[in-house]
């Protein structure tokens, strides 16, 4: 017994690894399968039809494509989406940007305090930080009573106002992401190493020439990397829209997310729905791709 | 050399301040939270705000616990994040492992395509997803909630990376003494790659505590929800207890702050490690 299950062992031998591999890998291919190819194709194929999910489907071309492009809702909300990311994206960057400056200078004592400060934002969850900010911004809350005494009365508090919900939820998302970003800034500035800093020092560079030539260029592909995932992350905001405004007032907050989730789930349309996410989707490639061309000329400058 | 160092002292005060302020800007809503949180009723709405609530509610608490059913929601959401965790690592080890170790096949194909899983927004998925589970029967059901996050490339891709960092002759020693296969992965891979396996816990927690969307759109009955989707319609029924509204977003908020606290390290190692995973 033993010496036939030795000799099949052998002939197998040449088997042996590729067969270990795809027996190790054939769990994750199937579930992307599933829950990753199949929806993306399915997702495509429905976005041409037209359903109300219960009843048949019906296949109806690309007229929800161009019931999008002529409906004005759709594109304020596409305003609104790119208008939120963008203005997010800047704040979050530039406020870690700087504190990551700030707490990486020199010696710092309680810097270890300061860190988990400017992070904690991160640990909560966005719903809750929009049920607390919700709160803030009312009138009767603290930041909407400090804004009604600098003269700036919007009755019922910014999110009540079309004019001013929108930058109430870029500070909202820019204080609870902010310090993820700054954590992921320190480790790129603590991956500098200091002798360049010192050599500088010994050539006679001051402060702004060791950013201008050593600091920034260094944390570059950082930045970049940082850019292209936070511009496609916050392209889908949704919860703090739910929360916050539901979208409104007046679809002054209606982004895409939210757009594609009232399509869907209250009005019951599957298809047109689809046709929003599948656009979503295009947009994030296109502006993905424009930041990967403009990048490539810093990343070669970094190397 | 004086004028330099009188410099370099207001530089340091101004940094400080800076930080200092700062911090206080940060933490502010926290403190008014839990402010709010223990305020009696008729302090809450006064203007201007109160700072320091004249007594501290604390039946707030209770108040709010026994509106919902926190626990239990809490409850579900630690049961469903251990399983997608503990499901994420059998699915994704081995799979890390074959494409950081073994030769066959198809493997850079493989690798770019499993890779490319990452690139798809997920909001396109959402509703296709929701009608495949539908189809499967499994709305309004943990399945809906475990097993989908089971596809995750990004687990695979960090094991990926850590696993050809361990130097071959480990193996080979293994192998020398009679080690199987399964048996290298079991005894001397796995035990090395605790940093990576810590930081896949605590990001898929996080990613798990946090889930909103798609257990709104998944689950229905509240005895399944999810400690998001929990405080969510909590925040509809009792909008206006303020303070139970602050109780309850405290409560959700705690458990990550504990394990964050237990776990920094980790926490802050991961982010720098894969900074993607929001």
């Amino acid at each position: 017994m033993k010496g036939l299950v030795a000799r099949f062992l052998y002939l197998t031998r040449r088997w042996e690894e590729p067969l270990t591999a795809y027996v190790f890998i054939t769990p994750s291919a199937l579930l992307f399968l599933v829950f990753v190819f199949i929806p993306a194709f399915s997702g495509l194929y429905l976005s041409f039809t037209s359903w109300d999910g219960i009843g048949a489907s019906q296949f109806i071309g690309i007229q929800n494509y161009v019931e999008l492009y002529e409906k004005p809702l759709f594109w304020k909300v596409l305003g609104n989406t790119l208008y939120y990311t963008f203005a997010v994206v800047l704040l979050q960057m530039s406020v870690a940007f700087i504190l990551a400056l700030a707490l990486n200078s020199g010696r710092l004592r309680l810097k270890g305090v300061f860190r988990t400060a400017y992070f904690l934002p991160v640990l909560t969850s966005t719903v809750a930080a929009s049920v607390i900010w919700r709160w803030l911004f009312s009138e009767e809350g603290f930041l909407g009573y400090a804004i009604n005494l600098t003269g700036l009365c919007v009755p019922g508090g910014w999110l009540a106002d079309p004019r001013f919900a929108m930058p109430a939820l870029i500070l909202m998302s820019g204080w609870r992401w902010a310090g993820y970003l700054m954590v992921i800034y320190l480790a790129g500035l603590q991956a500098i190493p200091s002798q360049l800093y010192d050599a500088s020092a010994i050539d006679g560079a001051g402060a702004w020439a060791q950013f201008r030539f050593i600091t920034w260029p260094m944390l570059s592909f950082t930045t970049f990397f940082i850019f292209v995932t936070s511009i496609i992350g916050s392209f889908q905001v949704f919860d703090q829209i739910y929360v916050m405004t539901g979208g409104g007032p007046l679809d002054a907050t209606n982004c895409m997310g939210y757009y594609l989730y009232e399509n869907a789930f209250k009005y019951f349309r599957m298809g047109y729905a689809n046709a929003i996410g599948v656009i979503t989707a295009v947009i994030i490639l296109i502006l993905t791709i424009i930041q990967f061309k403009i990048g490539a000329r810093y990343r070669d400058f970094a190397s | 050399m004086s004028a330099s160092s009188d410099q370099t002292v207001v530089h340091k005060i101004l940094l400080y301040a800076g930080l200092v302020i700062g911090a206080i800007l940060f933490l502010l809503p926290f403190f008014w939270m839990i402010s709010t949180s223990l305020k009696p009723p008729d302090e809450i709405y006064v203007l201007p705000p109160k700072w320091i609530p004249s007594r501290l509610m604390w039946e707030n608490y209770s108040k709010a616990l026994s509106a919902a059913p926190f626990g239990r929601f809490i409850l579900n959401t630690f049961f469903v994040a251990a399983t997608v965790i503990i499901g994420q690592l059998i699915v994704a080890v081995p799979a890390g492992y074959a494409f950081a170790r073994l030769r066959f096949p198809g493997k850079e194909i493989l690798f770019m395509i499993f890779l490319s899983t990452m690139m798809i927004p997920g909001q396109v998925l959402m509703i296709p997803l929701y009608i495949l589970i539908k189809n499967f029967g499994w709305l309004d059901s943990f399945y809906a909630l475990i097993v989908p996050p089971l596809a995750s490339a990004f687990n695979i891709f960090i094991l990926r990376q850590f696993f050809t960092t361990i130097p071959f002759e480990l193996e080979d020693a293994a192998r020398i003494d009679g080690c199987g296969r399964i048996g290298v992965v079991l005894r001397i891979i796995l035990p090395l790659c605790k940093p990576v396996v810590s930081t896949i816990i605590v990001f898929t927690f996080m990613w798990q505590w946090n889930n909103f969307f798609w257990p709104l759109i998944v689950i229905s009955s509240k005895e399944l929800h999810v400690v998001q989707i929990g405080l969510s319609y909590f925040s509809s029924a009792h909008g206006t207890e303020v303070s139970l509204l602050m109780v309850a977003s405290l409560i959700v908020i705690l458990p990550v702050i504990i394990v964050f606290a237990l776990a920094q390290r980790t926490f802050i190692q991961g982010i720098a490690l894969g900074g993607m995973k929001m």
